[in-house]
């Protein structure tokens, strides 16, 4: 038995409209199916939680996606966190009231650090999760993008983490953009990195492909990870959510 | 749908949504409510909660149903108390300073500690095997070594040891995960967020004679 945390599977939805989306390197979007259905599907195969982000919210300042969420808390009953879009507290407020458990910000974190104080103050630190998009510099050090990828912040990675973890987050989602999308597995040397200074729950997105990618996630040392999310390996069937499972419960 | 008088007290907690979807999902009706006399008549009686224990008891005081709580509670009826809905059932919390509770069932909630930071995180988010020794469901295996999903930063700590009728393991120490006296129960763990199993638990809870 492993001396770590069993992680949660997570399921994780891009949504644009009324259509589940994958990007590659979070850029260039394809339509993938109808959101509800897979989520219900997800759901049923035993995932532990999902995630569904509004993937244009954040580019045109609005968010449509409590259609989404009402119908998904109908029939599923485990915790779903959102994000997309998420500006201010009456946005986190109608998120929550759709159905949704926790909510996700970047970009409005990045340009008003304050605004996770002020989502903590109401809602609580566990309600809070800040989701980090990042991508390896020239230097060897990580930085923070927004908007799915396109934008650079000039944010370091763990400074970022520190800064926010002390504002109130009460859990980080971390996105590799150089794996996102690619099935080459996870991005070990950037969850080793963030491992070591984030006392937060983790989540750790992008790359995954093979079953094996969990093996190499949860056996290497001085990665401590509380959940993986996992995108196009799902939708596109490459792996099915009860091996995933199975996989990881393999060793607690 | 069958109808149980099945009451959430309705004071401005988080996602109640999910709560009612559950209870309508096992097949019953249930009614959200800050109307004493609708709390004085339920049948079956949910405390929710999330958040911060002082704003929380706060809210409620504002309500008016602090009194109406701890009287339903004595007339021996079912209440349940879910996450911090459970804390508040304790007599006080050290939450960001001291604050009195319900004091339904003795005891206090303390912070959440590790010694191995980078493993055992705070909040704990996750799904968490319970390992139930008396919850007194009829059969105590029902929900032994069953994973259910928690979310907290607090834990309950009950003045007498038999009042915490199941727990769970953060780094060796046993985190209350229910917690029992008469017919006043308190899960740590959200049921309308851990799956067919959390179903089951509030079904259970909705039998209780």
């Amino acid at each position: 038995m492993l001396n770590k945390i069993i992680p949660r599977v997570i399921p994780r939805l891009d949504i644009k409209g009324p259509n589940l989306i994958k990007g590659i390197n979070l850029e260039g979007v394809r339509v993938i199916g109808d959101p509800n259905t897979f989520a219900l599907k997800y759901y049923k195969d035993g995932a532990d939680e999902l995630l569904l982000m509004d993937n244009v919210a954040s580019l045109y300042g609005r968010n449509n996606l409590t259609d989404v969420i009402s119908e998904a808390a109908k029939s599923i009953f485990i915790p779903i966190t959102v994000g997309g879009g998420i500006r201010s507290v009456e946005d986190a407020h109608n998120i929550l009231r759709a159905g949704a458990d926790k909510i996700a910000i970047n970009t409005a974190a990045v340009e008003r650090p304050k605004i996770i104080k002020e989502l903590a103050k109401v809602f609580g630190s566990q309600c809070i999760s800040i989701s980090i998009e990042t991508k390896k510099i020239k230097d060897g050090s990580w930085e923070v993008y927004t908007h799915h990828g396109r934008d650079k912040t000039g944010i370091e990675l763990i400074s970022w983490i520190l800064q926010v973890t002390k504002l109130g987050a009460g859990e980080i989602i971390l996105t590799s953009i150089d794996h996102e999308g690619t099935k080459i597995g996870f991005d070990l040397e950037l969850i080793e990195k963030v491992s070591e200074v984030c006392t937060v729950p983790l989540v750790v997105s992008g790359g995954m492909g093979l079953i094996d990618h969990i093996d190499e996630v949860l056996l290497k040392d001085n990665i401590y990870i509380d959940g993986i999310s996992i995108a196009s390996a799902l939708h596109y069937n490459l792996i099915k959510l009860p091996a995933i499972k199975k996989r990881v419960e393999k060793y607690f | 749908m069958k109808n149980k008088k099945i009451t959430i007290i309705d004071y401005g907690s988080g996602n109640i949504m999910s709560l009612i979807r559950a209870i309508n999902a096992i097949g019953y009706n249930c009614e959200l409510t800050n109307k004493k006399s609708k709390i004085k008549d339920s049948s079956y009686l949910i405390l929710p909660g999330d958040g911060a224990f002082a704003s929380a008891i706060n809210k409620i005081k504002k309500k008016g149903l602090f009194d109406e709580i701890i009287n339903y509670s004595k007339s021996g009826k079912p209440l349940l108390g879910i996450c911090l809905g459970m804390q508040l059932l304790l007599s006080k919390s050290e939450e960001f300073g001291n604050h009195e509770g319900l004091s339904l069932i003795k005891g206090k909630n303390i912070k959440i500690k590790s010694t191995n930071l980078k493993i055992y995180k705070t909040p704990v988010i996750g799904w968490r095997q319970n390992i139930n020794y008396n919850l007194d469901f009829k059969s105590n295996k029902t929900f032994d070594k069953k994973k259910f999903y928690f979310i907290h930063s607090f834990r309950a700590v009950t003045k007498e040891k038999k009042d915490t009728t199941s727990y769970y393991i953060n780094e060796k120490i046993e985190i209350a995960s229910t917690i029992r006296k008469n017919n006043t129960l308190g899960c740590q763990f959200h049921p309308e967020k851990s799956g067919p199993v959390g179903l089951k638990f509030l079904e259970k809870f909705l039998n209780l004679k």
